[in-house]
């Protein structure tokens, strides 16, 4: 039996997990499910946020250890989806090793959804969450226009490659000028905050709060403190956005702020 | 009320897709969300109960959630993520910095703790419904191996 082969495929679909933001505690298990396939007398897999390390040890053969550190950190509950897959099928033998290496190895290039339709539907979220909260379709106007700021700034990003944190705060400031230019400009001062509110929905921490809750629940403390430490900066890092578009629109372009 | 779950059936999808659910998933993803902001909305408007409310809301959406990947053999977190995110309190962090900008004291540390109220609310219910289901998990063994998590 080819242990250095499963050793791989564990590492791959841990990492793949992990990049996509999964809970750490997944990793861990699905990492745990293929290993114990060996059958091997010590299998163990530990995840942090931002590492993975792996052991394969019996009497028969050599300890196999192998430590991944991950750096990307992005949002794609596809490929959770389809590692979720993989590993369900090879426990229940129902793919060999072989077979489950090459569709892991494949997977990072396929199943992604195009940039513009990611943008497309960051305009449409923020268009559609203030609906949701109640705004009529001069609200959800403006906040298309607030969602476009959204897509701009991600699309710089994307060629600077800059911090999530400052993308978010750049956007909150475009996003707040411009509705109080809106709400000042027709005096229709009630639905500031639904727009603002809608608007900021896509660059809100859904994922960090989620993982966070389900890794703490898990007893994964460390992971589950990191997770809740991301959301509660990416939530403050908008709204200090925010903050500074209102403080500027009022004291710097004079508009009041009722 | 109608045109606000519809709303929340096409933001919830729209988001689904940002955060890259798989294609046959994203209309149940949209499903999950709008159900949640329908019991937020059916039980009381504007402020009463808020907190209630929410939990009440996150209950069902982890419920669906939980439900949905039991029977298609998908990790949770593809249906909760979007699917809870209505619930999530934008409108209360705005509120905070906005009369932290206009300077009222007393309304920051209100609309403060009511957000952060919210947000443990979720957390809890997302809790609570997790422990739920892993009790389930437990009694029916042969159910368990066939997940492969």
């Amino acid at each position: 039996m080819n242990y250095k082969l499963l050793m791989d495929i564990a590492l791959l679909a841990g990492e793949i997990m992990l990049t996509s933001g999964a809970e750490t505690y997944r990793v861990e298990d699905t990492m745990c499910r293929i290993l114990r396939i060996s059958n091997l007398e010590r299998t163990e897999a530990f995840v942090t946020t931002t590492g993975i390390f792996a052991t394969l040890d019996d009497i028969s053969i050599d300890a196999i250890t192998l430590v991944k550190r991950v750096s990307i950190r992005s949002t794609n509950l596809n490929l959770i989806y389809l590692v979720n897959d993989i590993s369900r099928k090879l426990c229940n033998d129902e793919i060999d090793w072989v077979t489950a290496y090459q569709e892991l190895k494949n997977i990072n290039r396929k199943e992604h959804y195009p940039d513009i339709l990611i943008w497309i539907m960051t305009v449409a979220t923020s268009a559609f969450f203030s609906v949701v909260l109640g705004g009529d379709w001069k609200d959800c106007a403006i906040s298309a226009v607030n969602g476009l700021f959204i897509v701009l700034w991600m699309m710089i990003a994307k060629k600077t490659e800059m911090s999530q944190f400052i993308v978010n705060m750049m956007a909150s400031v475009l996003i707040a000028i411009n509705t109080m230019i809106y709400v000042n400009f027709t005096g229709n001062h009630a639905n500031n905050e639904i727009i603002i509110a809608g608007s900021i929905m896509p660059m809100v921490p859904g994922v960090a709060i989620t993982n966070a809750v389900r890794d703490t629940l898990q007893g994964d403390y460390m992971s589950g403190a990191t997770r809740a430490m991301e959301a509660f900066l990416i939530a403050a890092s908008i709204a200090v956005g925010i903050g500074v578009g209102l403080a500027l629109y009022s004291n710097g372009i004079g508009g009041s702020l009722l | 009320m109608i045109i606000q779950t519809i709303g929340a059936l096409f933001a919830t999808i729209a988001l689904a897709i940002i955060l890259g659910v798989p294609k046959k998933f994203t209309l149940l993803v949209g499903l999950v969300g709008s159900i949640g902001w329908w019991v937020y909305l059916a039980m009381g408007e504007g402020e009463e109960h808020i907190a209630f409310r929410t939990f009440i809301a996150a209950l069902i959406v982890a419920l669906v959630s939980h439900s949905f990947a039991r029977i298609l053999k998908a990790p949770v977190t593809v249906f909760l993520i979007s699917g809870i995110l209505p619930l999530v309190p934008g409108t209360g962090m705005y509120r905070t910095v906005y009369h932290f900008i206009a300077g009222n004291g007393a309304m920051v540390s209100y609309y403060f703790s009511q957000t952060l109220q919210l947000a443990g609310v979720i957390a809890l219910a997302i809790f609570i419904m997790d422990s739920i289901f892993r009790i389930l998990q437990q009694k029916v063994p042969i159910k368990k191996k066939k997940k492969g998590m």
